[in-house]
């Protein structure tokens, strides 16, 4: 499978030319410094941000509208990351849509649980912009 | 200040107050889980932001705190009062750096050094709890054979010193690494090892280790060796085997050569190394030098264990000949420490490969259809795999493989296994060239009802912000009271009475829209007492501690909301009044236990809304205010006389503690401070607009209720006319106005007073009083404004009664700013200036 893959640099590129405006983002994490975080670096290169404090508040914000990629915290109030997720499976509406789970937690069992309940891919926090760009960028890649 | 850094200062302290509050619930009841989980959530949070900014200090600090909260969460170490006071410490530390960062944008100098004693107090807690099985083990361990994983701790200066010597020696190059244990009764064998090895020649690094935990002085025999010794040196083994020829069986030596130098795990990495080690793969990759050694240079300032492998990096390539493998060995352990073991997820580029994060992205997507086939959750978990697998191979291969997927999707449900989707996707990843498939897939999508719940929305918004809207509303206000005077104008000097009727009406309107506006407004301000009691718990936990009372304190109401400015101001008359109970109205325990009380004292904060006044209440079930006492102190002070003391109730008695200058302990304490007394309290609370009562009872404790206005943005003001001056009188004291004939006035003595409803209310003629000129014609009654002072009515003899207006009231400034029995200045519509009274200090 690595030898069929193309070199970073090109898969960078590509990412690049997929993006399309109006692709919506919903980052869930309590910390509002973090959501700004976010918001920052997404609307620099050219996302719709929308943001949502706990789990709760990410499902409703999933009910209102089109969302292209999840990004989501694991602890937070009154609905965690997890639970939020495994919701969100349980949706048909909403089971496809792609997630991004961050946390500081770095043991392989934490990644295998944000695994389990429902993640496509896991950052570690602190988030960096660039490799965080770069994975919101391939995961809404979408097809013309 | 950094945009970011500024959001980030109010959260901080609101996760920071958030954490001390749950460990001092936590405190009092170890067994509260939810309290638990909130600390540890509140630091955990913090550590996850505070992350994305450069300030290591603060982060290990919380790292080592959240490692202490861990084991206590998994009852591994008990929270005693000790621990709860290093954490308190510890949120201090936080708290202040996070208001050096709000003013500064930085950490103050000092946080490094203050960071590390804090983290060193957490890890000796940390090590004390570590299982004492766990710990002979690794003594074990260490006891079997030295081996050479010494070399890991190996201090970075001598590192750095040993890598450059080896690199300049070049490729085939080792130097010695000796591990001497001497024999604990070495000094009596004429041994002196610390002498010996100096002997060494081309000693690089000498470093000392402890035996086995170190015991206090007085326990541990001065006379036995109780250290290791580990030295680096360029020499030959024979000259060690010469030196060391009388000790050979307790040294190890052996030859290390670079790699192996640098082949030891490197714990723990900075949670962003991930990027940074990224980067430096595919410098070396691209066998681009001078690229990693710029980048090495750029991480070298770092305190962490990527800065030091950007040292030895920057180290082996400014050699004349650079070690390449060398290089290469410091980065692949960057990335094979078990902190950063490969697994899917880890950082985009794992080793020096072509891997990509779209090639990670459709391994981990691998791992997830591989895992419990068949499952409920499996199956939900699917489609965001096929979504994610279609848009991943489309940047990686610029191919459209959704049709496939989809299929692919379609079969694995229908088996229930793993298979047609993992054989789909080694397909489509194989070079060969896509399969064509037809696409026969129905939308998977059906709207479902799925219950819509309530989130809380919060808009954060700086103070400031509220308050310059406040203050416009303030002159929209004041604009919008110039209406009437047009009106009248364009009534009277114009003579256009339907123009004055439109203005009116205009007039009606606006007031209407201003008046919601100011209430909008007014209710954003306003905020949960509760903000001001939670830094309660923390002062009665202190003081209680330093007391030696036994203290506990009951919050109620603390969800009442009052405006914000009337919360700020309460805090020190509320902090005074409780330092008061704590310092002289609870007693010492066993006072308390011989009075036939309950040894836990209790002081209960309680606030509740009663009409438009929030009220604060401040009870203890101390040993109460005994007046007699009071009476007796208030003689000696000279506030009163004999005769007016013993002509005091006791209830009236207990009054007198309000009185400027009284002060019951007899030595001051350093709690309530000295001089501050409760007059002060009286007097800040009165300038709000508020007031307060104390009941006492002795042996029984005492209350304290404070009763203030809900908000301080906009008084109702009666305005009067005194000697053609407009005087305004703040409305929540005026109770009504009469007019009272001139025959229905009393004197008694020089006191004038009159007959309202059966009940004889005093007299006040304001033109005496504001010392302005007596009327000089006789009236025929007299327009009589009846207010509320100290609960009792009393009659302001004005020349007129005018309208009431709302205000935006203005505290006198400058010269004016001592002058007593004004509250304060406001404008009116028409530019004129309305002082307006404050009865209390007037009367």
């Amino acid at each position: 499978m690595t030898n069929a893959l193309p070199t970073p640099s090109a898969a960078e590129a590509g990412a690049r030319r997929f993006t399309w405006p109006g692709t919506r983002v919903l980052v869930v994490d309590d910390a509002i410094t973090i959501r700004l975080f976010c918001r920052q670096i997404l609307e620099k290169a050219g996302f719709e941000v929308i943001e949502a404090i706990n789990g709760l508040e990410g499902l409703e914000q999933l009910l209102q509208g089109t969302i292209d990629l999840i990004v989501v915290d694991v602890n937070m109030q009154k609905m965690d990351g997890y639970e939020m997720l495994r919701e969100v499976r349980r949706q048909p509406v909403l089971s496809a849509i792609p997630a991004v789970m961050m946390s500081t937690k770095s043991k392989p069992e934490d990644v295998d649980k944000a695994y389990a309940a429902g993640a496509n891919y896991y950052l570690f926090k602190p988030i960096r912009p660039e490799p965080f760009l770069a994975c919101v960028r391939l995961l809404t890649a979408t097809v013309q | 200040m950094d945009h970011l850094l500024k959001q980030f200062v109010p959260e901080a302290r609101d996760l920071l107050d958030k954490s001390s509050e749950a460990l001092l619930t936590l405190e009092k009841n170890p067994a509260d889980g939810e309290a638990i989980n909130r600390l540890f959530r509140s630091v955990h949070t913090l550590k996850g932001t505070a992350g994305i900014f450069e300030i290591p200090s603060f982060t290990k600090l919380l790292h080592a705190a959240e490692d202490i909260l861990n084991l206590v969460r998994e009852d591994q170490l008990a929270l005693d009062p000790e621990l709860v006071d290093q954490l308190l410490a510890g949120i201090d530390v936080l708290a202040h750096w996070v208001e050096w960062l709000h003013e500064k944008g930085e950490l103050p100098n000092d946080a490094a050094s203050v960071g590390e004693r804090c983290v060193a107090v957490y890890r000796q807690r940390l090590k004390a709890s570590a299982p004492a099985p766990a710990a002979a083990a690794v003594d074990e361990a260490a006891e079997t054979g030295p081996g050479a994983n010494w070399l890991a701790t190996l201090p970075e200066a001598d590192q750095l010193a040993a890598v450059r010597l080896l690199a300049e020696l070049g490729n085939d190059a080792r130097l010695l690494a000796i591990a001497y244990d001497p024999d604990p009764q070495c000094f009596y064998n004429g041994e002196d090892p610390l002498f010996t090895v100096k002997q060494m020649p081309g000693v690089l690094s000498v470093a000392m280790e402890w035996r086995q935990d170190w015991q206090t002085l007085c326990e541990g025999d001065p006379f036995s060796c109780r250290v290791r010794l580990r030295v680096l040196a360029d020499a030959s083994r024979d000259a060690a085997g010469e030196l060391f020829r009388y000790v050979s069986e307790q040294v190890d030596v052996r030859e290390v050569r670079l790699a192996e130098l640098l082949s030891f795990s490197v714990t723990p990495l900075p949670a962003d190394s991930e990027a940074i080690v990224a980067q430096w793969r595919e410098d070396a990759a691209d066998h681009d030098w001078m690229a990693l050694a710029n980048a090495a240079e750029q991480a070298s300032d770092r305190e962490d264990s990527i800065g030091s492998s950007a040292r030895l990096i920057r180290t082996l390539l400014e050699a004349p000949n650079p070690p390449i493998d060398g290089v290469v060995a410091i980065i692949e352990r960057l990335g094979a420490s078990p902190e950063a073991e490969p697994r899917p997820g880890d950082s985009p580029v794992r080793q020096l490969s072509e891997e990509s994060l779209g090639a990670l992205v459709l391994q981990v997507q691998q791992a997830i259809i591989a895992t419990e086939p068949g499952s409920q959750e499996w199956r939900n978990r699917l489609a965001a795999v096929v979504e994610t697998l279609g848009r991943v191979v489309y940047v990686e291969f610029q191919r459209d493989v959704r049709d496939e997927l989809e299929q692919a999707f379609e079969a694995t449900l229908a088996a229930n296994a793993a298979e047609p989707l993992l054989t789909a996707l080694s397909q489509i990843l194989s070079p060969a060239p896509a399969i064509a498939a037809e696409a026969s897939v129905s939308a998977a999508a059906a709207t479902v009802d799925t219950p819509r719940r309530d989130g809380e929305k919060v808009l954060k918004v700086e103070q400031s912000r509220v308050d310059a809207i406040m203050d416009l509303v303030g002159e929209l206000v004041v604009a919008k009271n110039a209406l009437p005077y047009l009106a009248r104008r364009a009534e009277n000097e114009f003579g256009c009475r339907e123009l004055a009727r439109e203005i009116k009406h205009q007039y009606g309107a606006l007031d209407r829209i201003s008046q919601a506006m100011q209430g909008a407004i007014m209710h954003i301000r306003m905020m949960p007492v509760g903000t001001l009691f939670q830094r309660y718990p923390r002062l009665v936990r202190d003081l209680s501690r330093k007391l030696g009372k036994d203290i506990e304190l009951v919050i109620e109401g603390e969800d009442t909301e009052a405006d914000k400015n009337v919360i700020e101001a309460l805090s020190d008359p509320l902090l005074h009044i409780m330092r008061n109970s704590l310092d002289h109205g609870i007693e010492l325990p066993d006072e308390r236990g011989a009075a036939g009380k309950r040894r836990t004292a209790q002081i209960k904060l309680k606030a509740f809304q009663e009409g438009d006044r929030v009220c604060i209440e401040v009870s203890d079930d101390g040993r109460g205010i005994d007046p007699a006492h009071i009476r007796r102190k208030a003689v000696e002070k000279g506030l009163i006389d004999e005769a007016r003391a013993a002509g005091l109730n006791d209830r009236e008695s207990v009054q007198l503690v309000f009185m400027a200058g009284f002060s019951t302990r007899d030595e001051a304490s350093d709690l309530s401070g000295r001089g501050v007394g409760m007059d002060v309290v009286r007097t800040t609370v009165e300038h709000m607009g508020g007031d307060i009562a104390l009941d006492s009872e002795v042996g029984r404790g005492t209350r304290i209720l404070l009763r203030l206005p809900l908000s301080m943005a906009v008084t109702r003001v009666m305005m009067v006319e005194v000697a053609d001056m407009l005087i305004g009188i703040p409305m929540d004291t005026v109770i009504e106005t009469v007019r009272v004939p001139k025959g229905s006035l009393r004197r008694f003595k020089q006191a004038e007073m009159f007959t309202l409803r059966e009940a004889l209310v005093p007299l006040v003629r304001m033109r005496e009083r504001l010392a302005l000129p007596r009327h000089e014609a006789e009236r025929d009654s007299e327009a009589v404004l009846v207010c509320r002072l100290y609960g009792a009515p009393i009659g302001l003899v004005v020349d007129d009664f005018n309208v009431g207006i709302e205000v935006v009231l203005k505290p006198m400034t400058g010269l004016l700013a001592g002058l007593p029995g004004y509250a304060g200045t406001a404008v009116l519509g028409n530019g004129q200036v309305l002082l307006v009274l404050n009865l209390k200090e007037l009367l």
